[in-house]
């Protein structure tokens, strides 16, 4: 499953019940549509650094990248272990 | 029949007039001085009444399908204080009206309107909205909630008819319609769900000319529902009336069908005459509504036909009260409220601006702008704690005429224009039925909640 569908599948599981992971726009404002608040942005970035082991305490993070699922997919394949730099 | 007080002499309420109302003795528990009854929509339940007003008793009204240990909990409280009253004689004196305030799952807390408030609020109700025998009033709310003392008792004391809709079988669009068209009313009372209600049972095309009046109280309507109505009801004045049971109705906006349908906030409109409007202003003071100008603040009431506090614990408790020179003590509405030229309009409810996340949001803006996305019919926002976060949830019925119900994204994207993200709901529910009512027909809030938890 490509990063962008696990992604998308996390934020309608666990944070917006109420749309299918495939009716979910990859380029949707999560945060001006209610689906991400601060604390589950924090909820977010714990998840993607269990799941793709991503040093999130080390490594400088940029709210506005974290807005829409595909701004999370890009960040995630960039800085998960084992991505070409 | 007769109620006593008032400069009229009584006012004579013919049971007769009601129609299609249930011929069954209701539920009751009755003592000296005293009954309690479940407002099942019988003639009989409005003579018990006006008699035990007329003898200076205590009537309690509670909704008909209240638990029984909710209506042992009334009888008990009005048993003791129609007791006390006996002995001590110096309580409130005159016949008394109990209304509940809660729905039929929390702990009773019941108005007590003086009968000469009552007959008061008739004669106000009569020369208003011009009630004659001709009237006939389709009356959609329960008989335990404060409307029905102007669409029922009101209506009858001036020799109309009363059409008695059971307020359970509201969302049955054949028996409405058939009340309807049978008995052609004139004059129509309702809140959001059973305006709601109404335009669902009546066809876009069958217009309904006999209406020539449409009162919208306790709440705020979303517009798509308005417009419907107005639709529907071409011939008709309609009028914003806003008030509480504790207060019953204090303003009143009049409205043309296309004001009706097209305004994006129902204006509360202007002080009725002989109630006392007071604003108590953000920076302190208060200013009285037709002396505030252009100014924002919360509401304080005195109306001719206030109640005279609660029945609580078998003894009559003050309404809340402050002290405003100048003016007797006035009841706090605790609305929020701008002020243009001596025109209310609605705000907000003090008590239903939360903090969340550090930001301080308005729960009935919210409600207020899911409705005007057009996608929801009903709205209702409150904040549920998450493990060690808050979320603000929205649930939503379908709107009116809408294809087919809208999708959270659908709801998130057109709310996404309206509202700042801090005041964007994070939890959306779709219900694809009415609203639960409460007793007073009013969505049901914990009843919501309690549907909504494990989706």
């Amino acid at each position: 499953m490509s990063t962008i569908n696990e992604v998308k599948d996390y934020i309608t599981e666990k944070f917006a019940k109420d749309i299918s992971s495939e009716d979910l726009p990859s380029d949707i404002d999560l945060n001006a549509t209610g689906i991400l608040t601060s604390v589950s942005t924090v909820q977010l970035l714990g998840w993607c650094g269990r799941t793709y082991r991503i040093p999130i305490n080390s490594i400088p993070i940029d709210p506005d990248v974290l807005k829409t699922p595909e701004g999370i997919a890009k960040f995630i394949d960039s800085h998960r272990v084992g991505a070409d730099k | 029949m007769h109620v006593v007080g008032g400069g009229s002499g009584g006012w004579s309420l013919r049971s007769d007039r009601i129609l299609e109302a249930r011929d069954e003795e209701p539920a009751a528990s009755t003592g000296p001085g005293f009954g309690v009854y479940r407002a099942l929509k019988s003639p009989r339940l409005i003579g018990e009444c006006v008699s035990l007003l007329d003898r200076g008793g205590v009537a309690a009204l509670v909704p008909a399908s209240a638990a029984d240990g909710y209506f042992d909990q009334v009888v008990r409280q009005v048993a003791h204080f129609a007791e006390s009253r006996d002995t001590a004689g110096d309580t409130a004196a005159g016949g008394i009206l109990a209304l509940p305030t809660s729905g039929s799952t929390g702990s009773p807390k019941l108005v007590a309107i003086p009968a000469e408030g009552i007959v008061r609020f008739m004669e106000w109700g009569k020369r208003y909205f011009g009630f004659d025998a001709s009237t006939v009033s389709l009356s959609l709310s329960p008989w335990n909630f404060d409307v029905s003392l102007l669409d029922t008792w009101a209506v009858l004391a001036a020799g109309g008819t009363v059409v008695a809709a059971d307020a359970a079988r509201l969302q049955d669009t054949d028996y409405l319609r058939r009340l309807v068209f049978e008995h052609r009313p004139t004059f129509l009372q309702t809140v959001p769900s059973t305006l709601d209600a109404l335009v669902k049972a009546i066809a876009e095309d069958d217009v309904q000319e006999s209406v020539t009046g449409l009162v919208l109280t306790g709440g705020v309507a979303a517009q798509v529902t308005r417009g419907a109505a107005a639709r529907r009801f071409p011939s008709a004045v309609f009028y914003n009336v806003y008030g509480a049971t504790e207060v019953n109705d204090c303003s009143i906006q009049e409205l043309s069908a296309r004001e009706f349908a097209e305004a994006d906030t129902l204006p509360l409109g202007e002080p009725i005459t002989g109630c006392d409007i007071v604003l108590g202003l953000p920076e302190g003071g208060h200013v009285p509504v037709d002396h505030a100008g252009d100014a924002e603040g919360e509401v304080l009431v005195r109306t001719p036909w206030m109640a005279l506090g609660y029945l609580m614990d078998g003894a009559l408790h003050p309404l809340p009260a402050v002290e405003v020179e100048g003016h007797r003590t006035l009841y706090p509405m605790k609305d929020r409220v701008s002020c243009t030229a001596g025109r209310l309009t609605y705000l907000g409810r003090r008590d239903r601006t939360v903090k969340i996340r550090g930001q301080r949001i308005d729960l009935d803006e919210i409600e207020q702008a899911a409705r005007r996305t057009g996608l929801a019919g009903m709205a209702c926002a409150w904040i549920g704690e998450e493990g060690s976060d808050a979320e603000l949830h929205l649930a939503y019925t379908t709107a009116e005429h809408a294809p087919r119900p809208a999708s959270g994204l659908q709801v998130r994207m057109q709310l996404s224009r309206l509202l700042p993200s801090f005041a964007m709901p994070n939890r959306l529910h779709l219900f694809d039925r009415p609203f639960p009512l409460n007793g007073n027909g009013k969505p049901d809030l914990p009843m919501i909640k309690k549907q909504t938890e494990g989706k």
